[in-house]
C-alpha cells in the first residue's frame, strides 16, 4: 500500500499541523507548500516551528 | 458536515469564563475575603491575605532575579502550606511553574528541569534537590512583600507538566492561564462547588489534578485541605485527615479511593475520581448519598475534558461522560473519520481547555494536535487523545483502553516505550520489553530481558532507580534467552509476554520460609504473600516481588491492625527486603504519638471488662484461660525461678492486678510486687507419673480465677525425677494473650539467668504498661467508635445473627463453656491445592480455609450468609510490643456465599479478613448491642463459630542450664461453640477445633472436620466452577443432618418462670418498682416500662452488672447474674424474684421495704464507669 501523503499546514495562530494531503482542508488552516510522508512533514515542523507561542501570546509580550 | 450527524460527536454548551490570569483572580478573591481561611493543613492555615502576602514575597523575589512573564521556574517544595504560596508566587511573577517534586529521582528531575531551561528553583526543598545543580540558582521562600501586579497575561503559559513520553524522554506539556481559568470555571459549574468548598489537597503537583486541589478552591474563595506527606502515605492517616478537616470536595483516583471507607468520610459530598478506569463497583461503594463524578482528561486538554455523574448502579466499563462545557469530542478512526455511536474509535477532543503544545517539541505538537474538520470553527486544532472510547445508546462516551502503548500504573500514565528505552541502555541487556499486566495490587509493568544471564534484579533496580519514578519501574523482571517473536508477523510477540508474566508469577522459593519465630517476621511475611501473592524469603525485595505503593499501604495498614506496631510506607520502601523491613519495624523507637499518655493508674480496657462480665455469668468455669507447660530437663533452681517469676510480674504490672466491683462496676487495683509462689508438686512416688501430670496439668489450666482477689495466674513445678520437672502456668486472658506468651518467656529467661547465678534479676521498667493501652484505647475507641459503629452495622445490616451447625444435642438453655480439642490435617493433595489458589488469588491459606468454611456452613445450614468471628490483636503502638496483657477483639466476620465460583469466595473472605481488622474502635459489644442482638442466656451474643487465624508460632521457652520441651495442655473450655485454628504443622495445612460437647458429639465433629478438609481442597482445586456444585457429596449425611430433636433449646433445669406473669396494665407491685428504679438509674432513663426489654433500652452487659449489684444490695439476696439474663423485663424478674425466693412472704416483706426506701432517698444516677 502507499504511503499516505500529508501537508503541513498552519492556522492564523501560527500554529503548525499536519493534514492528508487528500482531504479537504479545514476552515481557519493553510497550505504552508511543504508536502511528503508523516515523518517528513513532522520532520520538517521540527526546523520551522520555532516558536511555538500562538501568534497572539507571542504578540501580546512583544 | 453530513457525516457528523450519523457520527459519534457531542459538543457541550458554552459556558462564558473570566479572562484574567490565575494570580489576578486569587488576588482578587483575596481583596474580597482577606480573612477566610484559603489553605490549612491541621493547625497550620493561610487567610487569603496571608497566602497573597506571602506569595507577593517570593515573586519579588523572583522578579529580583529576573523572572517575568512565561519565564520557567521550577517549584521544588515539601507538601506544607508554603507549597501554595511558592506556586502562587511564580505565578504572580508573571512566570510558568515547573513541578520538580522533592525525593524523585534526581537525575530525571534534573533531566526535567534542564528540558524546561529552568534557572531558577524556588521552595523550601529547592536548595536541598537542587542546591549542587550547575547553572541553577534555589530560593527559599522570604517573608511577605506588598502586593504588585502580575504581569503576565491569560494567554501565558502557567504551568509545564512533564508526562511520560514515547521516546523515552519526558514530554512537557504548556498550560496557560486561560486553560486552568475555563476548566475551573466548568469544574465549578459542574460540580456546583463554592465558596464553602473545602477541597482535598492529596494530587502532587506534577499530577494535573493538583489543578482541582488548588485552584478550583481558590477561585472561588474556598480553602484547601493539602495533606502532608506522612498523611498521604497511609489509608488510616488520609481519613482522619480528610475527616478533621472536613473536607467535601475532591478528586482521587480510583486506585487510591479503593483504600479509603466512605463510611469514615461522610462529609465529603462531592468526589470526583479518575485519572484511570473507575471499576462501577467503586461506584456503588461510594455514590449513594454522595455527588460522584468520574473525570476524564489528558494533562494536554487541562485536566478534565469529560466528567459525568455515576451512580450506585453502573456497569463495567462505567462511562466517562459528556466533555465539559465549551468542549466538544469526536470518535474517529485512524484516518481521523467519524465512526457511527456505538463503534471503538480514539477520542479527539476540542475546546479551550487545549495546551499550546509540548515544550520545545514541535513536531510531536503537530502529531498530536490536528486541524478540526468537524466543528466549522476556523484554525481550530483538536487533541488525539489515543484512548479508544465508543460513544453510549445514551450519548455518554465510554472508556475502553488506550490506541498505543501507554498504560495507567497508580494513576500515572506511563509510556511502555520510555522504560524499555531506558533498560535498554543497561550494559548485558540485548533486547528488552516492557508489558503492564494485572497484579495483586493492580496493574504492574513486568520487564523481559534477554539474554538469559541479564543483569539480575540488583543491578537493575540500581541502574533504574535514579532514572524511573518508582511507578515506571518494573515490577518484576524475567530473563529470557530469546524474545518471543509473532510467526507471522515477525513482530515481538506481545500476547506470548503477557502470558508468560501471567503465569510466572514468582512461586515460594524453597528458602521463602517466613524463618524463626519472631512474631514481627512472621506478620509481616504473612501479610506480604496476602498481598502479593508469594511468600518472602528473608532476601526478598518488596518492589521486585510486585510490591508497589498500593501494595505498601495495604502492607502498612495491615501491620498496623495486626501486629500492632505503627509502621510507616517509608520502612517498606527504605527497609525494601523482607529482613530489612523487619528490622525498621524492630528498630523503630516506641511511638508515643496518637494520644499516648504514660504512667497511668490501673484502668480496665474494654475487652477486659468483657471477660469480667463472662466470669460474672459463669463464675465456676475458665473458658478463657491460657495455659501452657514446658518439659524442664536439668538442674532447676526453684527458688531462683521463684525470684524470676516475681522480676516479671514486677515489670508487668497487670500479672499483679485484680478486679473487685463496686455497685457492679468493675475496677482494676494493683498489688505491690510479692515473691511468687511456686509449689512443687512431686509425682515421683506415683505408680503412673505422667498419668497423673496429666490429669494435674488439665485440672491446673481449668483453676477458675477469682478475679476480684487476684492473683490472675498460677504456677506450678511437677516434679517427675531428680533432672526432670514440668513446669506449668495458667493466666486468666483478661491479663494475657497469645502474643504475650513470647514476651513472657524472654523476660523470664532474662530473669532466671540473672537469678540462678546470683545476679540482679531486676528487668528493666516497660516505657508503657497496659494501664496506658486502656487509657489510649478509651480515647481511640471515643475518637472512631462511632464512626467504626457506623461501619459495623452497614457491614452486617440484615447478617443472620445466629449461627446453629446441625447438632447432637439440645441446647442448653444456659451456655455451658465445656470444650474438646479435634484436628485434621489437609491431604497432600488438598494442601497443594490451597496453597496454588492462595497463591494465584494473591491472598493468605486463611481465606481459602474461610471460604471453604463458609461453604460448608452453607450446606450445613442451608443459608448463604452467616457470621463468624475472628481475632484481632489491638497492638497497633509499638510501645505496647513488650508489654504483656490482654489486646485481643473478637470481630465478626461476614461470609456471603451463593452464586459464585470458588476463587471469587476466596477473594470475599480475603477482603473480609482485611477489612474487619480495620474497624477497632467499637468493640464487640457496642456492634451487638448497635445491631439490636437480641441477649440470649444459650449462646455468646452474635459469634458462636470462631475462626482464628493468629496463630502465632508457639514461642519457645529457654531457661539456663535447662533444656526445655513444650507439653500440650488441653484447653480448658470453649467460650463459642466452635472455635476453628487454621494452623500448619509438619509442613502441612491443618485445622483444629475446640468444640463444646455438650452440644456436638466427637464422632461429629471428626467428620465434619474430615469433610472440611476433603471440601477445600475439592474447591480449591475447581475454584472457577459455581462452588456449590463442587464436591457435592460433602458433608457426607452424618455431618449434615442433626440428631433428632437436637435443634432445639433445651428447658432450663429451673423453670424460667415459676409464676405466672400478671397480665395487663395493673399497678406496679412493690418488686416491679424496685427494679424499675433501678434501671432508670442506671439506664439513665426518665421511665421504664414493666414490659420493656432490658437490651432494648439501652441496656448492655455492663449495666446489667450494675443492676444486679443494686439489687443484690437492695434486696440482701443472693441472685444469679444469669437470671436479669434470662428475664429481661422489669415484670418477668420482678415475677422470679417473688415467685424463685426461698420464702416469698419475707422476700416480698423486704423488698416492700427496699422499694420505700429508694422511693424517698433518691440516689442519683450514676452510669457505670464505662460501656461494654
Amino acid at each position: 500500500m502507499a504511503e499516505s501523503r500529508f501537508l503541513v499546514v498552519r492556522n492564523d495562530e501560527e500554529q503548525y499541523s499536519i493534514w492528508s494531503a487528500d482531504r479537504e482542508l479545514p476552515a481557519g488552516w493553510h497550505d504552508t507548500g511543504f508536502a511528503g510522508s508523516r515523518e517528513e512533514c513532522l520532520a520538517h515542523i521540527d526546523t520551522v516551528w520555532t516558536d511555538m507561542r500562538p501568534r497572539s501570546v507571542r504578540e501580546a509580550l512583544s | 458536515m453530513t457525516d457528523i450527524l450519523s457520527a459519534s460527536a457531542v459538543q457541550a454548551e458554552p459556558l462564558p469564563w473570566p479572562d484574567a490570569t490565575l494570580a489576578e483572580l486569587i488576588a482578587a478573591q483575596a481583596a474580597r475575603t482577606p480573612d477566610a481561611v484559603a489553605v490549612r493543613q491541621w493547625d497550620d492555615r493561610l487567610t487569603y491575605r496571608e497566602l497573597v502576602d506571602r506569595a507577593a514575597g517570593v515573586a519579588a523575589a523572583l522578579r529580583v532575579r529576573g523572572v517575568g512573564r512565561q519565564t520557567r521556574v521550577g517549584v521544588c517544595a515539601e507538601r506544607r502550606p508554603d507549597l501554595v504560596v511558592t506556586v502562587l508566587g511564580v505565578l504572580l511573577a508573571g512566570g510558568c511553574y515547573v513541578p520538580l517534586e522533592p525525593g524523585g529521582p534526581r537525575a530525571r528531575l534534573r533531566a526535567i528541569a534542564a528540558d524546561a531551561g529552568v534557572r531558577i528553583v524556588v521552595g523550601d526543598a529547592a536548595a536541598a534537590e537542587f542546591g549542587d545543580a550547575p547553572g541553577v540558582e534555589t530560593v527559599a521562600p522570604p517573608g511577605p512583600a506588598p502586593l504588585a501586579a502580575c504581569p503576565a497575561r491569560p494567554g501565558d503559559p502557567a504551568y509545564v507538566l512533564f508526562t511520560s513520553g514515547s521516546t523515552g524522554r519526558p514530554k512537557g506539556v504548556l498550560v496557560s492561564h486561560r486553560n486552568v481559568v475555563e476548566f475551573a470555571t466548568g469544574c465549578a459549574a459542574l460540580t456546583g462547588a463554592d465558596a464553602a468548598t473545602r477541597a482535598l489537597g492529596v494530587a502532587s503537583l506534577g499530577f494535573d489534578a493538583a489543578v482541582i486541589d488548588l485552584f478550583v478552591p481558590l477561585l472561588l474563595g474556598g480553602a484547601v485541605q493539602l495533606v502532608g506527606a506522612d498523611d498521604r502515605a497511609d489509608p488510616a492517616r488520609l481519613t482522619r485527615f480528610i475527616a478533621d478537616h472536613g473536607v467535601n470536595f475532591g478528586f482521587m483516583t480510583p486506585t487510591v479511593l479503593s483504600t479509603l471507607d466512605p463510611a469514615e468520610v461522610p462529609g465529603w459530598r462531592t468526589v470526583l475520581c479518575g485519572g484511570e478506569a473507575v471499576p462501577a463497583e467503586l461506584a456503588a461503594r461510594w455514590a449513594p448519598g454522595r455527588r460522584f463524578h468520574n473525570g476524564y482528561g489528558p494533562t494536554e486538554t487541562t485536566v478534565l475534558a469529560v466528567s459525568g455523574e455515576l451512580t450506585g448502579a453502573e456497569a463495567d466499563p462505567v462511562p466517562i461522560g459528556a466533555p465539559l462545557p465549551n468542549h466538544r469530542a469526536y470518535v474517529v478512526d485512524a484516518d481521523l473519520r467519524p465512526v457511527p455511536p456505538g463503534e471503538t474509535g480514539e477520542l479527539l477532543i476540542g475546546g479551550p481547555g487545549l495546551a499550546d503544545g509540548y515544550l520545545n517539541r514541535p513536531g510531536l505538537t503537530a502529531e498530536r494536535f490536528v486541524p478540526d474538520p468537524f466543528s466549522g470553527l476556523p484554525g481550530q486544532r483538536l487533541y488525539r487523545t489515543g484512548d479508544l472510547v465508543t460513544q453510549a445508546p445514551d450519548g455518554r462516551l465510554v472508556y475502553l483502553g488506550r490506541a498505543d502503548r501507554q498504560v495507567k500504573i497508580r494513576g500515572q500514565r506511563i509510556e511502555l516505550g520510555e522504560v524499555e528505552a531506558v533498560l535498554a541502555g543497561l550494559p548485558g541487556v540485548d533486547r528488552v520489553a516492557v508489558e503492564a499486566v494485572d497484579g495483586p495490587a493492580g496493574a504492574e509493568l513486568v520487564a523481559f530481558l534477554a539474554p538469559a544471564d541479564a543483569p539480575d534484579d540488583a543491578a537493575l533496580r540500581a541502574y533504574a532507580e535514579p532514572r524511573l519514578t518508582a511507578a515506571m519501574r518494573p515490577a518484576r523482571t524475567l530473563r529470557l534467552a530469546a524474545l518471543p517473536v509473532s510467526p507471522t508477523t515477525g513482530k515481538l510477540d506481545r500476547p506470548a509476554l503477557r502470558a508468560l508474566a501471567a503465569t510466572a508469577r514468582p512461586a515460594p522459593a524453597d528458602d521463602a520460609v517466613p524463618v524463626g519465630d519472631d512474631p514481627v517476621t512472621r506478620a509481616v511475611a504473612r501479610v506480604w504473600a496476602r498481598l502479593l501473592g508469594a511468600a518472602p524469603g528473608p532476601d526478598t525485595d518488596f518492589l521486585a516481588a510486585g510490591g508497589n505503593s498500593v501494595a505498601a499501604m495495604r502492607l502498612v495498614a495491615a501491620l498496623r491492625a495486626e501486629l500492632g506496631r505503627v509502621v510507616d510506607t517509608r520502612d517498606v520502601f527504605t527497609g525494601r527486603t523482607l529482613a530489612g523491613i523487619v528490622e525498621r519495624i524492630i528498630a523503630a523507637a516506641p511511638d508515643t504519638g496518637d494520644g499516648l499518655t504514660t504512667g497511668n493508674p490501673p484502668t480496665l480496657s474494654p475487652p477486659q471488662r468483657r471477660l469480667w462480665f463472662v466470669d460474672q455469668l459463669a463464675p465456676s468455669s475458665a473458658p478463657y484461660n491460657i495455659a501452657v507447660a514446658h518439659r524442664l530437663r536439668g538442674d532447676l533452681d526453684v527458688p531462683a525461678l521463684g525470684v524470676a517469676l516475681r522480676s516479671v510480674a514486677e515489670r508487668h504490672d497487670v500479672l499483679r492486678w485484680r478486679v473487685p466491683q463496686t455497685a457492679g462496676v468493675p475496677y482494676a487495683v494493683r498489688e505491690e510486687p510479692t515473691d511468687v509462689a511456686v509449689p512443687v508438686v512431686d509425682l515421683t512416688g506415683g505408680a503412673d507419673p505422667e498419668a497423673e501430670l496429666a490429669q494435674m496439668l488439665a485440672a491446673g489450666a481449668a483453676h477458675a480465677f477469682d478475679l476480684a482477689t487476684g492473683p490472675p495466674w498460677q504456677v506450678t513445678v511437677y516434679r517427675l525425677g531428680v533432672d526432670a520437672h514440668v513446669l506449668a502456668v495458667t493466666w486468666h486472658h483478661a491479663v494475657f494473650d497469645g502474643w504475650s506468651e513470647a514476651v513472657f518467656y524472654d523476660d523470664l529467661a532474662t530473669a532466671y539467668a540473672a537469678a540462678v547465678t546470683g545476679g540482679d534479676p531486676t528487668l528493666p521498667a516497660l516505657a508503657a504498661t497496659y494501664a496506658d493501652y486502656a487509657v489510649w484505647r478509651a480515647e481511640r475507641d471515643r475518637r472512631r467508635g462511632d464512626a467504626d459503629l457506623a461501619w459495623w452495622a452497614e457491614h452486617l445490616r440484615g447478617a443472620p445473627t445466629a449461627l446453629d451447625l446441625p447438632r447432637d444435642r439440645p441446647r442448653p438453655a444456659v451456655q455451658t463453656y465445656a470444650g474438646v480439642e479435634a484436628a485434621v490435617t489437609l491431604p497432600a493433595d488438598a494442601d497443594r491445592a490451597v496453597r496454588a489458589l492462595a497463591e494465584r488469588r494473591g491472598t493468605g491459606v486463611a481465606a481459602v480455609l474461610l471460604a471453604a468454611l463458609g461453604e460448608l456452613l452453607s450446606r450445613l445450614t442451608g443459608g448463604d450468609d452467616h457470621v463468624l468471628g475472628a481475632i484481632v490483636a489491638d497492638r497497633r503502638l509499638a510501645a505496647f510490643d513488650d508489654v504483656v496483657g490482654f489486646f485481643i477483639d473478637t470481630v465478626p466476620v461476614r461470609v456471603r456465599t451463593g452464586g459464585a465460583s470458588f476463587a471469587e469466595l476466596v477473594d470475599r473472605c480475603a477482603a473480609e479478613l482485611h477489612e474487619v481488622t480495620a474497624h477497632p474502635g467499637a468493640p464487640l459489644e457496642r456492634i451487638v448491642e448497635a445491631l439490636g442482638v437480641g441477649r440470649d442466656t444459650s449462646r455468646a451474643p452474635l459469634v458462636q463459630v470462631l475462626f482464628n487465624v493468629l496463630n502465632f508460632a508457639p514461642p519457645k521457652l529457654a531457661l539456663a542450664g535447662l533444656a526445655t520441651e513444650s507439653v500440650p495442655v488441653p484447653k480448658p473450655g470453649s467460650p463459642f461453640d466452635i472455635t476453628v485454628y487454621v494452623v500448619e504443622r509438619g509442613g502441612r495445612l491443618g485445622v483444629e477445633v475446640v468444640h463444646n460437647p455438650d452440644l456436638f458429639d466427637a464422632d461429629r465433629i471428626d467428620a465434619l472436620l474430615a469433610d472440611l478438609a476433603a471440601l477445600a481442597g475439592a474447591l480449591a482445586a475447581a475454584a472457577d466452577a459455581p462452588a456449590a456444585e463442587v464436591g457435592a457429596e460433602l458433608p457426607r449425611p452424618a455431618v449434615r443432618t442433626a440428631r433428632l430433636g437436637a435443634m432445639t433449646v433445651a428447658a432450663p433445669a429451673e423453670p424460667a418462670r415459676a409464676v405466672a406473669l400478671p397480665a395487663g396494665p395493673d399497678a406496679p407491685t412493690d418488686t416491679e418498682e424496685l427494679i424499675a428504679g433501678i434501671w432508670r438509674e442506671v439506664l439513665e432513663r426518665d421511665r421504664v416500662g414493666v414490659t420493656d426489654n432490658f437490651f432494648d433500652i439501652g441496656g448492655h452487659s455492663l449495666a446489667l452488672a450494675a443492676v444486679h449489684a443494686r439489687l443484690t444490695a437492695a434486696t440482701g439476696r443472693s441472685i444469679a447474674m444469669l437470671d436479669l439474663f434470662r428475664h429481661p423485663t422489669v415484670r418477668a424478674l420482678a415475677a422470679h424474684l417473688d415467685g424463685a425466693a426461698d420464702r416469698p412472704e419475707l422476700a416480698r416483706a423486704a423488698l416492700r421495704a427496699a422499694a420505700r426506701r429508694s422511693r424517698t432517698r433518691r440516689i442519683p444516677p450514676r452510669r457505670p464507669g464505662g460501656t461494654a
